[in-house]
């Protein structure tokens, strides 16, 4: 019996010490079962990312419509992602050391340059807090998110309401919206017109008063292996 | 059932948690939703193993499961809530398999009431989904533990 509670105690020290002192362990483990582990740097694995690019519908002929605007930016892995439901945040491989900014806006690469990203990346979520050489950004996938968009060449004012299925919300019941409109953010914290997705499903809401959608991404954020975080200009 | 310390073995806890774990890794590779099926797995432990047990499962669920490089609350809850069980649950009353669900049923409740109740009324039809689906991987879990202490005891 002293042999067993000996052995719980040594196992308990370890666990202790690997989770004060080296958490990325926990992280590696999980990101290589989910796949998402690269022993590559972030700038090949940026480029894998751009394969998706057959996958990202969402920036088909949209150049045109959406503002132009450039912003520096620091590639990050994904370190881990939340694990729970409810709310859903992830961990980025670049801190304070890369000069990372709270309130950093967090993109999906699919047509930058050497430094800079022109009018190329799918609105992801928003640095929350940033360390050393890690930051904490929450996604629209957080049931939490709220962001002003617009809808379409028409403009049509939205909420986008985070979630496992973001949703389009507070849309005027007059308004012309329809499957396959270009969703794009027009909220004051973010470079404006920064693409989301489509949209998809217009219905009545509940209070029979506005209408509602989905909104269709083109991506699961479970595939991806890296970002981007925008400087603040 | 036999209550109290050491009525399950460490190696059948260990094969378990590591069947969950990887269950809840790959449901959510293949497009499922997220599970609570760790925090349900040490609720059930709890029912079966001693409390020192208890603390290396929730220990190592915690090493595995932050997403942060400092413990958070989720992670605190994921510790404590087990524990409590461990020490309080021979005071329920009722059959071992509805003390489990109930136990199950309140350990989630309070973990995501603790983690802010707006989040749970914002997404009430998320929230009820995904309680059952924890209940039933509770009870199967249960299940398996009570087959193996039979066996054994």
């Amino acid at each position: 019996m002293k042999r067993g509670y000996l052995g719980a105690v040594i196992l308990i020290l370890v666990l202790v010490i690997l989770i004060l002192f080296s958490p990325g362990s926990g992280w590696k483990i999980r990101s290589f079962l989910e796949g998402r582990y690269s022993s590559k740097g972030t700038n090949e694995v940026i480029l894998e990312n751009q394969s998706l690019k057959s996958e990202l519908l969402l920036l088909k002929n949209v150049e045109d419509i959406l503002p132009k605007w450039k912003a520096d930016y620091v590639p990050a892995m994904i370190y881990s992602q939340y694990p729970f439901n409810l709310k859903d945040e992830i961990l980025l491989g670049a801190g304070k050391n890369h000069n990372v900014d709270e309130g950093g806006v967090v993109v999906l690469s699919v047509n930058q340059n050497a430094n800079s990203l022109t009018s190329g990346g799918v609105l992801v979520g928003r640095i929350k807090a940033v360390m050393d050489n890690t930051s904490l950004a929450s996604t629209i996938f957080d049931s939490e998110w709220r962001s002003e968009v617009k809808i379409g060449d028409k403009g049509v004012e939205a909420l986008l309401q985070g979630g496992i299925k973001p949703k389009l919300t507070l849309i005027k019941k007059e308004s012309d919206v329809k499957d396959g409109d270009l969703v794009y953010s027009t909220d004051s914290r973010f470079q404006f017109g920064i693409p989301l997705g489509y949209l998809k499903g217009a219905r009545l809401a509940s209070d029979h008063l506005l209408k509602e959608a989905d909104l269709d991404l083109g991506y699961d954020l479970g595939q991806i292996q890296s970002l981007l975080i925008l400087k603040k200009p | 059932m036999r209550r109290g310390e050491n009525s399950l073995g460490f190696w059948v806890s260990s094969l378990v948690f590591l069947i969950v774990f990887l269950l809840s890794i790959f449901l959510v590779v293949y497009g499922f939703s997220k599970t609570d099926l760790i925090l349900v797995f040490l609720l059930t432990l709890a029912s079966f193993a001693g409390f020192w047990e208890v603390l290396v499962f929730g220990l190592l669920a915690v090493f595995l499961m932050n997403w942060q490089p400092w413990i958070n609350l989720e992670m605190v809850m994921l510790l404590i809530l087990p524990l409590g069980v461990s020490l309080g649950h021979r005071f329920l009353p009722g059959r071992p398999f509805l003390q489990s669900f109930f136990i199950n049923f309140s350990g989630v409740l309070i973990f995501y009431i603790v983690l802010g109740v707006p989040r749970i009324l914002s997404n009430l039809g998320l929230f009820l989904s995904f309680v059952p689906v924890d209940l039933v991987f509770g009870a199967i879990i249960f299940l398996v533990f009570r087959a193996y202490s039979r066996r054994n005891y």
